[in-house]
């Protein structure tokens, strides 16, 4: 038995909301995906330092 | 697919009923950040967690179509990965984002001074205050600047791979008597490429107009904790006590010179009522016409946080282990051998046993943080917090300010809106990645929550770089592959294991998780934010206007 999904009437299983994953790939590959992504790495750019004064604790 | 080769369901896969009656759930999937809605025949079969075999599926037993097995299979919540190669692939992808985040070179603070002029009942650094090392009385001199910059190139030689913004933080960085430092400080470091923020408390701000700015101080977080007065009863200066009217006065001047400020109200449950009554007052003055202007709650944490390091790291003979007994007891299989799969925390040992015959399984507990009263504050845990602020939200949908929610909506929204990777994190901050903060007694940090305290040092830059490596590496070393819980955790690349001072101050040492309601949280927010992108769709499909971005970092 499948689920409805939407008033029309449509039918799923599985629906996919992102597409762009980390498939099984190995390390050089993911290397390759992630230079095609933009990713905060986090840490030693303005955007970072601004997240780090958000989350100061109890100040 | 290969079938013939025995498949279970992932024990990453994280498991979100989407409605009352659980007809639809989302599956997220902790490591390939793959998200997906499945009917509830599909999300019963692998919350069920049997194995999955060719016979099987000739035999009818899989809930769906072959293209739908597939997906799944491709999405990673199907999988042929003993569990221990599960695990062994996570602490390999962990170690590559941590060398990546870490290899990006290298932040800094200055602790311009030690000394404070207010005297909050919550302050984290009012224990350091008494440790009999005169800290009060530590500030940075031009000569220590002068060291202080040196030993930032000493630390990072390659001027371009340090962040271009430095933090003056303290005690209050910004006292008036602090002025001439703080001059110098700043110019030296506009002539190298630097810009500031600060972290202050902006009662003596109206000393530092002339250094305000785009290009000088260009940022500021201000605390501010409610009207006057709420405000007044916990943010008291020394001698002063009331404080807020300077505040707000010296916040307009601040926006006056484009100086972006972000105001922080350190939220608990007796103020969170105050909030509107702030925003209000924000308003009246006009501070939200500027776009350099934002407010964002923080939540007081309680000192006694219980979480899952309770369980997953119980210390012997800590009251604590014996006071949750009831969590480990649920951590047990249950007569039918069905272990919870809607579980935070992946039992590897009984899993590799159970895959190597039949069955797979998940659990998990996580407790809240315990309330802690005092006559003017009480604190609340995570999800308390989070409802009050939902609650806020639908009241007054144009309440502009902004919760602390892990940053979960707006990363959903950009993986379903720009259809780019997830972000994954194998670490929690910059203590872990590259950040140091250098103090006037010329001692070296990696956490600013634990400054001053000598058993947190990591180093010196008095006359030359010092580091105590080993230290260094409790903070740079660790991610979520070198926490037990943590390697055991399907969320943890959102979380990225939780804040170390946190975990610290529960004494649970420098390997272990602080969880702070994240699963939770996680439980919550994602489906929201998935329901608020859906009917985003729907609104542009109809010619409505949608909503402007800034919302989307709200409690959906």
């Amino acid at each position: 038995m499948k689920n409805k999904k939407q008033p029309n009437g449509d039918y799923i299983e599985v629906k996919s909301v992102n597409e762009n994953i980390y498939d099984m790939f190995s390390v050089e590959e993911l290397e390759e995906r992630l230079q095609m992504s933009t990713l905060n790495w986090g840490c030693g750019t303005d955007e970072c330092t601004s997240v780090v004064i958000m989350d100061s604790k109890n100040r | 697919m290969d079938y013939t080769v025995k498949h279970h369901t992932s024990l990453y896969t994280i498991f979100i009923p989407l409605d009352s009656d659980s007809s639809e759930w989302m599956l997220v999937h902790g490591y390939t950040g793959a998200m997906d809605i499945v009917n509830n025949n599909i999300a019963q079969f692998l919350r069920k967690g049997g194995t999955l075999s060719q016979e099987k599926i000739d035999a009818g037993s899989f809930p769906c179509s072959t293209e739908s097995l597939e997906r799944l299979t491709k999405r990673g919540y199907i999988t042929s990965k003993a569990p221990v190669e599960e695990k062994a692939w996570v602490h390999s992808m962990a170690n590559y984002f941590h060398d990546k985040s870490r290899g990006s070179g290298a932040s800094f603070c200055l602790l311009v001074a030690y000394d404070c002029n207010f005297r909050c009942p919550y302050c984290f650094e009012n224990g350091i205050s008494n440790n009999g090392k005169g800290w009060s009385k530590k500030t940075f001199t031009k000569d220590s600047a002068d060291r202080a910059f040196a030993a930032m190139l000493e630390i990072e030689p390659d001027i371009n791979r340090i962040s271009k913004s430095i933090t003056l933080y303290g005690g209050e960085p910004l006292l008036g008597r602090n002025h001439a430092v703080v001059d110098y400080i700043v110019r030296k470091g506009m002539d190298l490429g630097f810009q500031f923020s600060a972290i202050t408390n902006g009662y003596e701000l109206q000393h530092y107009k002339d250094l305000l700015g785009p290009g000088k101080i260009r940022m500021l977080q201000i605390t501010i904790d409610g009207p006057k007065a709420i405000h007044d009863t916990r943010r008291t200066h020394f001698e002063d006590g009331s404080t807020f009217d300077r505040i707000i006065d010296n916040i307009e001047m601040a926006l006056e010179l484009n100086t972006a400020i972000s105001v922080r109200i350190n939220t608990e449950v007796k103020n969170f009522e105050y909030i509107q009554e702030l925003h209000e007052l924000f308003k009246e003055r006009g501070f939200f016409k500027s776009k350099y202007f934002s407010v964002y709650s923080g939540l007081i944490h309680s000192e006694d946080e219980i979480s899952c390091n309770v369980v997953m790291s119980p210390q012997k003979g800590n009251e604590s282990s014996a006071k949750y007994s009831r969590v480990f007891k649920e951590l047990e299989v249950t007569d039918d051998g069905v272990y919870n799969p809607d579980a935070q925390y992946i039992n590897f040992e009984a899993e590799q046993t159970r895959a190597e015959s039949a069955d797979g399984l998940v659990f998990h507990y996580d407790m809240n943080e315990e309330d802690e009263a005092t006559e003017t504050m009480r604190t609340m845990n995570r999800v308390e917090y989070m409802n009050k602020f939902r609650e806020a939200y639908a009241n007054n949908p144009e309440l502009k300010v902004s919760c602390q929610d892990f940053g979960l909506p707006s990363r959903i929204m950009n993986v379903l809106k720009g259809q780019r990777l997830v972000e994954f994190q194998a670490t929690f901050c910059g203590a872990q990645n590259g950040m140091y903060i250098l103090d006037p007694c010329g001692d070296i940090y990696t956490c600013w929550e634990l400054v001053g305290q000598d058993e947190f040092l990591v180093g010196s830059y008095k006359e030359k770089i010092e580091f105590d490596r080993e230290a260094v590496e409790k903070w740079q070393g660790k991610n979520i592959s070198k926490v037990d819980a943590c390697s055991k955790c399907k969320y943890a690349f959102f979380c990225g294991g939780g804040c170390m001072a946190g975990a610290l101050r529960e004494g649970r040492g420098y390997n272990s998780p602080h969880c702070d309601g994240y699963p939770r949280v996680f439980q919550d927010l994602v489906p929201r934010t998935y329901f608020k992108y859906q009917q985003q769709l729907e609104d542009e499909a109809a010619g409505k206007e949608t909503e402007k971005e800034e919302v989307v970092n709200q409690i959906i």
